[in-house]
């Protein structure tokens, strides 16, 4: 009795086992087909020209002004993209150096910030979009580059992966003395 | 000292043994198309890729629960010569085969390595029948379940890292 029961668990473990090789199949596909077909995400600059080398706080920013480096990230209650930035943020617990600007485009009838539990001091509400208006940006998310307090570019930032990304490479780039 | 030897022989080879195993039977890694590109016919590759399969299977199983059946050992030696056979015909074909023998995503490829693991094959089978243990039917099945469990483990941290990167990569328009 007691060996056919465990016969019985090992081809149940056997079969859990081969379904798991196959969703790693399908998987790797996926992302195989993503890779061949461009589908990958990737980030863009978006120019900025009169606002590059300006301080911060003239677009609405003084927060920033002691910081060595920083990566704002525009989000809004309006883009699909943003709800998974913020789902991947939840709690507000954000790396350092990342500082999250919540952009509220329009009234969508529920509470972006709430839903998502973003609160903390790197996080900051820009009411009406006056912040993003001001420096002309359009889409969101989008990601601005400063150094010192001064802003030095900005780059669309379409999925977490990207925004890790991001943070490394300008990191990296602070490190070695290059600006970001 | 070497009873541990013997032991560690006996579940390693197992191990590999069932993970291979359970690689080639997943869909898409089946060693059919390494056997195509070897020349095999092409009604054969799939049969024999889904044998190769199986008695790797049965190998594993046989390691644990029969480690002094003579022919657990028979069938580990044809495998182990079996895989030097394609390693040594890429060898003289001149061709670079992806090797799929942990499955699709091995990125090696057949020559050498296959040829040089014959001889630990034959090591791992001597040291297993002089100081392998022989447990119990239940005890053997429940540790070959073991095995297999601790696969499953590695594939759901793989699913895992596969679902967070496919997750955080998915393409998305600026809205």
């Amino acid at each position: 009795m007691i060996i056919a029961l465990w016969v019985a668990i090992l081809i149940l473990i056997v079969a859990v086992v081969l379904l798991l090789g196959a969703q790693i199949e399908l998987l790797e596909q996926v992302k195989q087909m993503r890779r061949v077909f461009g589908l990958e995400d990737g980030s863009k600059p978006i120019e900025l020209p009169e606002w590059v080398g300006r301080d911060a706080s003239e677009a609405g920013l003084p927060e920033l002004a002691g910081e060595s480096w920083s990566l704002v990230l525009f989000i809004s209650n309006t883009c699909a993209t943003c709800h998974t930035l913020a789902d991947g943020m939840r709690g507000g617990q954000l790396p350092e150096h990342l500082w999250v600007a919540i952009a509220n485009v329009r009234d969508t009838g529920h509470d972006f910030q709430q839903e998502f539990a973003l609160y903390g001091e790197r996080i900051i509400v820009d009411e009406s979009a006056v912040i993003m208006t001001k420096l002309g940006l359009s889409v969101t998310p989008v990601g601005l580059v400063l150094e010192n307090g001064k802003i030095q570019r900005c780059l669309t930032i379409p999925s977490l992966h990207q925004l890790d990304i991001a943070m490394g490479v300008i990191e990296g780039q602070i490190t070695k003395g290059v600006s970001a | 000292m070497t009873l541990f030897v013997g032991i560690a022989a006996q579940f390693v080879m197992a191990a590999i043994l069932a993970y291979s195993s359970i690689q080639k039977a997943v869909p898409g890694g089946s060693i059919s198309p390494v056997l195509a590109e070897l020349g095999f016919r092409k009604s054969l590759t799939r049969p024999l890729a889904y044998s190769i399969a199986g008695a790797e299977g049965i190998a594993a199983l046989l390691l644990v629960l029969w480690p002094l059946w003579t022919f657990t050992y028979l069938l580990i030696l044809a495998l182990a010569a079996a895989f030097m056979s394609t390693g040594a015909l890429a060898i003289r074909q001149h061709k670079e085969i992806k090797c799929r023998c942990l499955g699709a995503s091995s990125d090696s490829t057949l020559g050498w390595t296959q040829v040089a693991m014959g001889p630990a094959w034959l090591l791992g089978c001597i040291l297993t029948y002089a100081w392998g243990r022989q447990f119990e039917l239940e005890t053997g099945t429940g540790l070959v379940a073991a095995i297999v469990l601790l696969i499953g483990v590695f594939r759901v941290v793989r699913v895992e890292r596969l679902r967070r990167i496919l997750r955080w990569d998915r393409f998305a328009t600026a809205a």
